[in-house]
């Protein structure tokens, strides 16, 4: 597995701005994560009819994945952490590739959510991996671009995925369409494998840009000596539990749109052959979203308003915008359903950025990744309990036809609405901002 | 779905036997044998009659099911959906293994007995029609989307019966039986593939309700929106009323 940068790059020229081709393939590995896993959901409609499925056995295999996605983050990160950057995330793209080609050896249910849960499981370490990657190689100042731009693959890896996995489905069938998502893995790690190493040890690296990031990493030390804050101290703080819940009410309605919406466009009628188009658009829509949340952000923020002020005014935007989705009950208009459902992922979009950053504004060094990896777990349950509801209530409402999935959108499209109220209520200045146990905002 | 619009009953019925013997072909060469349901009414007489003619589908390997049969309805009844089947495609394809209704026998029995058997493994392809009331099988509006019972008893409303009076199988409505055995909805979408043959100008309504309103129980036949691969076959005639956008779009 080790290979010495000298043998792969010798005598080789440096390569000017290196981190951003650092961070392109951290954008790629996130494509590839998202196009893995979006091959269930675009083939769920057929596989429903192949295997017999329930919405129920459905809403189950998603949460196996769900269930080793939101625990292995965790896991992963102590993992990526002890291990290094390079050989995690070599490990995670090996292991969830491999996974997605043996998913067409799957047979029924059990099977599938053997599978999905081994996906999920080898995909979770993509967050913390690329979070450390870019830690490693950005300053402060660009680390939020950073974030964005790795972060946005999942957004483009969602609008690509259709086209890959569904020509590939109609042609060949459902086996041969999670074989080659899988490939696509491997074709990255021969890149990643010549190309990332860390910014001391990369070849190709200039002098100015290796002396720049390392100036960075010492004030990363230094912080780090401080003894960190425990769970229980921080589960104390309103700011704590409204970061948690910006994202634990927020994650549950995008995880609707990535892994119910081509099965909520069957169930109203409309066939996914002539609705492609459908079920990528609310995906770039939400990387407008991300990236509108965090410019819109800065710039309030430089027109002189606090950085609390200008953060919940997107939370408010994102939390009123997502009711988008309630109006889609009363239409069967492809165009108007997904006009819809791309602004709500829009407004989605910027509030979830908000969520991200919310763990940096408020929390010191020391204490972000922990409150951050607590928003993940809390997102992760959240998607899973509503996941459970998705399926039973789909099912037990399947003889309204058209409006078997209306309850689960209202709610859907409350939900945001509901997040945004209790961030406005709880994450404020309070004694424990005076006290310094949180920053102020 | 597929909304496929021909220009008459004849080049109807001609491209849909083409694409349903695709489908019987294609599921003896991959598994061995096929397994199909059939309807029956007087949409389907072209259809069958081109199906029955193509002399490459092995049909001794096929094995027949069949929608729908009236309750009390003796087989030597002109209108009896067994008798139909009989002349009209069994006959004629010496298919030797097929299930049928029987009308004449305790109902509730028949169905039981009959759902086990059709259970036993997956339905490949189902050919299906859409009654003038958008009836599938003989579940008539507002049909059960529910049961998942293979077969149910269903009591056939007053449009349902006109209609068989209409088509010349019975003198008067008070002849027609008031009671069937019908596939279940759900049942009827759990074939693989479903192939629907619906010609004429009086279906133009019940084709538009279906395929461009919600879908609901008071549009049974709407539900066939929501299987992933299902093909309609209509002509000039029953896509009339069509908004020609939306039969181009789905």
């Amino acid at each position: 597995m080790t290979s010495s940068p000298a043998d792969t790059f010798i005598s080789a020229r440096p390569i000017r701005k290196l981190r951003w081709w650092i961070g392109g393939l951290l954008f790629a590995s996130t494509v590839i994560n998202y196009i893995d896993r979006q091959s269930l959901s675009l083939l769920a409609p057929y596989l429903k009819q192949d295997y017999r499925w329930t919405n129920t056995d459905y809403a189950n295999i998603l949460i196996c994945f769900r269930l080793a996605y939101a625990f292995g983050q965790a896991m992963c990160g102590r993992m990526i952490d002890r291990i290094g950057t390079k050989r995690g995330l070599t490990i995670s793209v090996l292991w969830y590739s491999v996974v997605s080609i043996c998913t067409s050896l799957a047979s029924g249910v059990y099977s599938f959510a053997t599978f999905r849960f081994l996906l999920g499981a080898g995909e979770s370490a993509n967050w913390p991996g690329a979070t450390k990657a870019v830690s490693e190689w950005f300053r402060k100042s660009e680390r939020g671009l950073a974030a964005a731009l790795f972060d946005s693959g999942s957004s483009i890896g969602g609008a690509i995925a259709p086209f890959i996995v569904l020509p590939i489905y109609f042609r060949w069938g459902w086996r041969p369409a999670f074989v080659l998502p899988g490939l696509l893995g491997f074709l990255w790690l021969v890149a990643w494998r010549k190309m990332y190493f860390s910014p001391k040890d990369h070849p190709r690296i200039s002098a100015e840009e290796q002396r720049l990031i390392a100036e960075d990493t010492a004030d990363l030390k230094r912080s780090s000596e401080r003894p960190s804050p425990r769970w229980r101290d921080l589960l104390k703080l309103p700011q704590t539990w409204g970061t948690i819940i910006s994202k634990a009410l927020t994650d549950p309605v995008w995880f609707f749109i990535t892994d119910w919406f081509p099965v909520y466009l069957v169930a109203k009628g409309i066939s996914l052959k002539g609705g492609l188009f459908a079920v990528w658009i609310p995906f770039i829509a939400a990387d407008f979203g991300n990236f509108f949340g965090g410019i819109a952000s800065w710039f309030l923020i430089k027109r002189g308003w606090s950085v609390g002020a200008a953060r919940k005014a997107l939370v408010v935007f994102g939390g009123i915008g997502v009711m988008l989705l309630i109006p889609t009950i009363l239409t069967v208009n492809l165009a108007l359903i997904t006009f819809l459902f791309a602004s709500a992922t829009f407004c989605y979009a910027a509030f979830s950025t908000i969520a991200n950053v919310l763990p940096s504004d408020l929390f010191h060094d020391d204490s972000v990744a922990s409150v951050s990896g607590l928003s993940g777990t809390g997102a992760g349950i959240g998607t899973i309990v509503a996941f459970k509801l998705i399926g039973y209530f789909s099912d037990a409402n399947q003889a309204m036809g058209t409006h078997s999935f209306d309850k689960i959108i209202l709610v859907a499209g409350l939900i945001p609405f509901a997040g945004m109220l209790l961030v406005l209520v709880l994450v404020r200045n309070t004694r424990a901002t005076e006290l310094g146990l949180v920053r102020s905002i | 779905m597929r909304v496929e619009i021909l220009e008459d009953k004849i080049s109807l019925s001609k491209a849909a036997a083409e694409h349903a013997a695709r489908v019987l072909r294609n599921a003896i060469r991959r598994q061995g044998h096929v397994r199909l349901i059939a309807a029956t009414g007087s949409s389907q007489f072209e259809f069958l009659d081109r199906l029955t003619v193509f002399s490459d589908i092995d049909w001794s390997r096929a094995e027949m099911f069949h929608l729908d049969e009236y309750i009390g309805l003796p087989i030597t009844h002109p209108a009896s959906f067994r008798k139909y089947l009989m002349e009209r495609l069994i006959s004629k394809t010496k298919i030797a293994n097929y299930h049928f209704l029987d009308g004449e026998r305790d109902p509730t029995e028949v169905a039981r007995e009959m759902g086990k058997e059709l259970s036993i493994a997956p339905i490949d392809v189902a050919f299906v029609g859409i009654g003038e009331n958008g009836h599938l099988a003989f579940n008539d509006p507002p049909a059960d989307f529910q049961s998942e019972v293979p077969y149910i008893i269903v009591e056939l409303d007053e449009a349902c019966r006109r209609q068989q009076v209409n088509e010349g199988w019975f003198a008067t409505v008070a002849d027609v039986p008031a009671r069937a055995i019908s596939m279940t909805v759900r049942q009827i979408l759990r074939a693989k593939e479903i192939i629907a043959v619906v010609p004429d100008g009086r279906k133009a309504q019940a084709v538009k309700a279906c395929l461009e309103g919600e879908i609901g129980p008071m549009f049974p036949a709407s539900i066939l929106r929501q299987h992933p691969d299902t093909t309609i076959y209509l002509d000039k005639n029953s896509a009339s009323l069509l908004n020609p956008k939306l039969a181009k779009g789905c």
